[in-house]
């Protein structure tokens, strides 16, 4: 009974701490559409990561006792749940801190491992910053580094990527599903490429992971980098798929315990493990049913607003193109003033802004959006848990918002009245 | 004798002088207190008021120390192509816009107000020491900087002074703006 009246204090406690921060923010807490930045844990998820953070504390790599012998049970079922969902082996798979982490040992790892071979590395202008910023590293250790543009939709041309890769090249790191703009690439057909030119194919998988069907066998992918908070499971917890057949080699960036069979030493996080293990599974299990739900609300929302409001652009590939991550242009509009406005939806314009200037994202650079359209960008991420009231209530906002906005710009008066944008001379102050 | 308009952070010289203008010329101090500290070979007082005016500091030069204000040094720039450009800086100019007087590409996208790390240079190691000490803002800046070396500083905060005679400053191949395509963000 004692025990009872304290848990159901413990409770009272902990909901009036959530309802007091939900109450500094303007009494009402924003709901969530920024997917690609992360995604809200699965509740099943988290009950099965309770047990490993109480209960079952052992050290996975203990081989002398029962506590170490569960943890590491606990661990290889969840390899076995994250090969699955991608169609590899079990021993393929090596946990990493994200994909931040995996993507840095993808890249630097085998650039390094066989640099006396090849000196040549290949990406595209739309990666994610840790893999631009891997290959910059890169670059100064004295490898070349192709950064190959992509075309308009966002979609890096096959023709100009065959023309790159050369006997030199060691590797070729592509994102599957951009960040910023949704848009996936042709991994079958890139994949093939690289095989036939025996270069090593890297992806970036950390968006497309658990939302688009990905398997490494069909694809030819040779090394994947997957993120746990990205596909409703723990944060701080990834993996990175690496092909044995043909054997991958990467130069570990940690030296340790020799843990990750040397690519990644230091103690796993049995119950973040066990997290994106249950995550994955999910994943799989529910994909088609997550897909059309993402599909249905992305569609909801586009036409939402496109249907009422004149002059948005979608950025990226409409087809070619992840659904749950909407970018959108709205012409004459500050996308940080929307995204004021917008207070009560939790929104980005893009990724986290790490530039030291004031300038549009590179990713929309990179499309050759054009300046003013690449300023007023807003990127919509709709997840698993969204719902169409949501969605709905979004539009709506996003409407009344835009159009407020409009009706005191001067820039969108001058458009109404005709006048180019782009003949107008900025004078600089 | 110079005068300069000052521009202080210090709620209690804004109160006092009502200042609110920025740059000490090319100097960026953030204030008067700092600008005393830091460059030695000149003395900030006295400090006149005017009410129509922004505040004006006078540099007397010290004694012995006579010099010509504009008394010049040469130091040499690298660029990223390896290309050398030996320019010709006054003493107490900033490297940032000693090398923007010269069109040499060095980026300053904070214009010299503490904020970006985009002017990060390598001084040549021999002249390290002759540089007046770091400041914390400056240390924390620097963590930001790609490709930091033990060498490293920020090019808005190292002034000329005379013992850099022929020191040779290299900039880095990357700033923390990268672009992989070329693109030089503009100062705004």
């Amino acid at each position: 009974m004692l025990k009872l009246q304290s848990t159901i204090k413990l409770l009272k406690n902990s909901i009036r701490q959530i309802s007091t921060a939900a109450q500094s923010i303007n009494n009402i807490r924003p709901l969530y559409l920024d997917a690609q930045s992360t995604t809200p844990i699965d509740p099943r998820v988290l009950d099965a990561m309770l047990p490993y953070q109480l209960g079952y504390w052992g050290n996975p790599h203990s081989r002398t006792h029962a506590y170490g012998w569960e943890s590491e049970e606990a661990v290889e079922k969840a390899r076995q749940q994250v090969a699955d969902l991608i169609g590899a082996d079990p021993k393929e798979i090596v946990f990493t801190s994200g994909a931040t982490e995996s993507n840095n040992i993808a890249i630097k790892g085998v650039a390094r491992f066989y640099k006396h071979q090849k000196k040549h590395v290949v990406t595209t202008q739309i990666e994610h910053k840790c893999v631009l910023d891997s290959c910059r590293r890169l670059e100064n250790e004295g490898f070349r580094v192709t950064y190959l543009p992509v075309l308009s939709s966002g979609v890096i041309s096959l023709d100009k990527l065959n023309e790159i890769l050369t006997p030199d090249t060691a590797l070729l790191s592509v994102i599957a599903v951009n960040n910023e703009i949704g848009v996936r690439q042709k991994i079958k057909e890139i994949g093939d490429m690289c095989r036939q030119k025996k270069v090593f194919f890297h992806t970036d998988a950390a968006q497309a992971v658990g939302k688009v069907p990905i398997d490494v066998e069909e694809s030819k992918i040779d090394l994947m980098s997957i993120s746990g908070h990205k596909i409703y499971g723990p944060k701080g917890i990834g993996a990175l798929y690496v092909r044995r057949r043909p054997r991958v080699r990467v130069q570990p960036l940690m030296s340790g315990g020799g843990q990750e069979r040397g690519m990644r030493s230091g103690t796993l996080p049995t119950h973040l493990v066990v997290g994106l293990g249950a995550a994955a599974e999910l994943c799989h299990q529910e994909m088609e049913y997550d897909h059309a739900h993402v599909t249905r609300l992305s569609d909801r929302l586009i036409n939402g607003i496109c249907s009422q409001l004149p002059a948005v652009v979608r950025n990226g590939d409409p087809v070619l193109t992840y659904p749950g991550c909407v970018n959108l242009s709205f012409s004459c509009i500050e996308g940080e003033s929307l995204l004021m406005a917008l207070k009560n939806v939790a929104l980005s314009s893009g990724s986290a802004c790490t530039s030291a200037s004031l300038e549009p994202s590179y990713v929309l650079r990179a499309i050759g959006a054009d300046e003013d359209l690449a300023h007023s960008s807003i990127r919509f991420g709709i997840s698993r848990f969204t719902t169409e009231e949501e969605v709905d209530y979004t539009v709506q906002k996003c409407v009344d918002e835009v159009g407020r906005l409009r009706d005191m710009s001067p820039l969108w008066e001058m458009v109404q009245e005709g006048v180019d944008l782009k003949t107008i001379k900025w004078t600089q102050h | 004798m110079n005068t300069c308009r000052i521009f202080s952070r210090s709620i209690s010289y804004k109160r006092a002088f009502f200042i609110h203008t920025a740059s000490l010329y090319s100097y960026n101090f953030k204030s008067i207190h700092l600008a005393c500290q830091y460059s030695p070979q000149l003395s900030c007082f006295p400090i006149t008021y005017s009410p129509y005016r922004a505040i004006h500091t006078s540099f007397r030069l010290r004694g012995d120390e006579q010099l010509e204000f504009n008394e010049s040094v040469r130091v040499t720039f690298i660029d990223r192509d390896g290309n050398h450009v030996p320019v010709i800086g006054n003493i107490g100019e900033n490297l940032l816009s000693l090398a923007h007087r010269y069109d040499i590409e060095m980026e300053g996208a904070c214009d010299a107000s503490l904020a970006c790390t985009t002017c990060h240079v390598y001084i040549q190691p021999e002249f390290f020491s002759v540089l007046l000490p770091s400041t914390d803002e400056e240390e924390d800046l620097l963590d930001l900087a790609p490709f930091l070396e033990s060498n490293s500083r920020l090019g808005c905060q190292v002034l000329l002074t005379r013992d850099m005679q022929g020191m040779f400053i290299s900039l880095p191949r990357v700033t923390r703006n990268f672009y992989v395509d070329g693109h030089i963000p503009k100062a705004h």
